[in-house]
């Protein structure tokens, strides 16, 4: 951290915009994204880009949203989506933005974490919608799997990394893991990302950060494909079993 | 360097859903192949995990523990057996009188009273095994029915003889699909796979 120091300036955007978002700003986030409650957190600069950030809030889901080149943004530049997902977590390993930033991300979140952190061996509890905890809840006990991230981004590719056996979301087996990844394009839409599991009753189920993360039922399987499909791509993970059984 | 806002408000909220193609895609990546048994029985128990309908989830169906809130602190189990499932109804005042090793005290306590077979779900460890694995009464464990797949969480609460395995109370078979009769014989020969993790026992219980 101390060495990007000099390479940052970080400073307070105009007492105007503590009032209200620049009106390019707003209309051009309300188009980005479709669904949900926006709510607009502060904003950092960083080497002479801007960046907002905002938390989105739909149904069971929260995530962010960073956009870039806003009101306060001395280029100039049009806005645009920088990132979105459920997490900072694939931000910090693509090094979307300075880490310098997302320390100060955090700070306006209230989240006690810092990127110049060495990378969780599990998923925190404590984030923006903790899907990775929530999950590991279940299948660490069960089949010794233990997701390091909250971002639907890097539970994807944890998963394509892992091996997990690729399903079929429509054919799933009982016990599936679902993940709907977050979509950002620059102008939006953004479709922030979900990731579920197949209970037994054919039903998907995952955490709801209403409830504190506590688990929820997002639906049957036919319903939840076809809502998500209609604006992600799906995929499917069975988890190889794990019990290794040591009779007494 | 500082923050520069720490003020926030709502924004807009709009509904929409805008229509799209479809796209299921199977991933690039990871490993292929066909899911063996062993993959479907722990994704059955995955699934029954999670299902709201699942006692897995679900205290109220007479766990009385409920479910670990938080799990992150676990590792791998200390101590698994795997082997035909046993009632203890030590704790039950009902059972006094039908199942001839009843015991009305219990090595765990609840609320300063023994735990009541009927009402929580506990599993049964001797000595040696506790002290091989380093597990302590009220520690976490995992009980799965073999043949159902069927989880649930349950404590340790009640310490056994010397080699015992796949004992459970009352509620903890209840819990799994296991059936029973008042002298505390199983109906057929069902086999539970135990997981304890030691050193859990102070991490509290919840229910959904």
């Amino acid at each position: 951290m101390l060495l990007l120091l000099p390479f940052l300036l970080l400073f307070a955007s105009s007492a105007a915009m503590a009032n209200g978002l620049d009106q390019n700003l707003l209309t051009f986030v309300q188009n980005a994204v479709p669904e949900g409650q926006i709510v607009f957190c502060g904003e950092v600069a960083s080497n002479e880009t801007a960046y907002e950030l905002f938390v989105i809030e739909h149904e069971a889901s929260r995530g962010v949203l960073v956009t870039a080149g806003g009101s306060a943004d001395p280029s100039g530049k049009s806005p645009q989506v920088l990132f979105a997902d459920t997490s900072f977590d694939f931000a910090l390993s693509q090094n979307l933005m300075p880490p310098a930033v997302l320390s100060e991300f955090y700070a306006l979140l209230g989240i006690a974490r810092s990127p110049a952190m060495e990378a969780a061996a599990t998923a925190p509890a404590e984030d923006i919608y903790p899907i990775g905890a929530a999950l590991n809840t279940v299948l660490g006990p069960i089949a010794d799997f233990t997701f390091r991230s909250n971002s639907t981004l890097e539970i994807l590719q944890e998963l394509e990394r892992s091996d997990a056996i690729p399903v079929s979301p429509s054919a799933a087996p009982i016990g599936s893991i679902l993940v709907c990844p977050t979509t950002y394009p620059p102008t939006g839409p953004v479709s922030l990302g979900s990731v579920g599991i197949l209970g037994s009753d054919h039903q998907v189920y995952g955490p709801d950060f209403r409830k504190g993360g506590g688990w929820t039922c997002f639906g049957r399987l036919e319903t939840w494909i076809e809502k998500y499909s209609a604006q992600n791509q799906l995929f499917g993970f069975l988890l190889r079993a794990r019990r290794e059984r040591a009779s007494t | 360097m500082r923050s520069v806002l720490s003020w926030s408000f709502v924004l807009l909220l709009i509904v929409s859903i805008s229509g799209c193609d479809d796209s299921i895609s199977s991933p690039s990546g990871g490993a292929s192949g066909t899911p063996t048994q062993n993959d479907l029985t722990q994704g059955q128990q995955i699934g029954n995990a999670v299902s709201g309908d699942q006692s897995f989830y679900n205290a109220s169906g007479g766990s009385g523990f409920g479910f670990p809130k938080d799990t992150s602190q676990f590792g791998g189990a200390s101590f698994t057996s795997d082997s035909f499932a046993r009632i203890d109804t030590d704790g039950d005042p009902s059972e006094q009188g039908y199942d001839t090793t009843w015991n009305a005290q219990t090595s765990g306590q609840f609320d300063g009273q023994p735990v009541n077979s009927a009402d929580h779900a506990y599993v049964v460890m001797s000595q040696g095994q506790m002290a091989a694995s380093g597990a302590q009464i009220g520690d976490w464990a995992l009980v799965t029915n073999n043949e159902t797949g069927q989880s649930m969480w349950a404590r340790v609460e009640d310490v056994g003889p010397p080699g015992g395995t796949g004992e459970i109370s009352e509620a903890c078979a209840t819990g799994v699909g296991i059936q029973f009769q008042r002298n505390s014989n199983t109906v057929g020969n069902p086999s539970v796979t135990v997981q304890v993790y030691s050193g859990t026992k102070s991490i509290s219980g919840g229910s959904n």
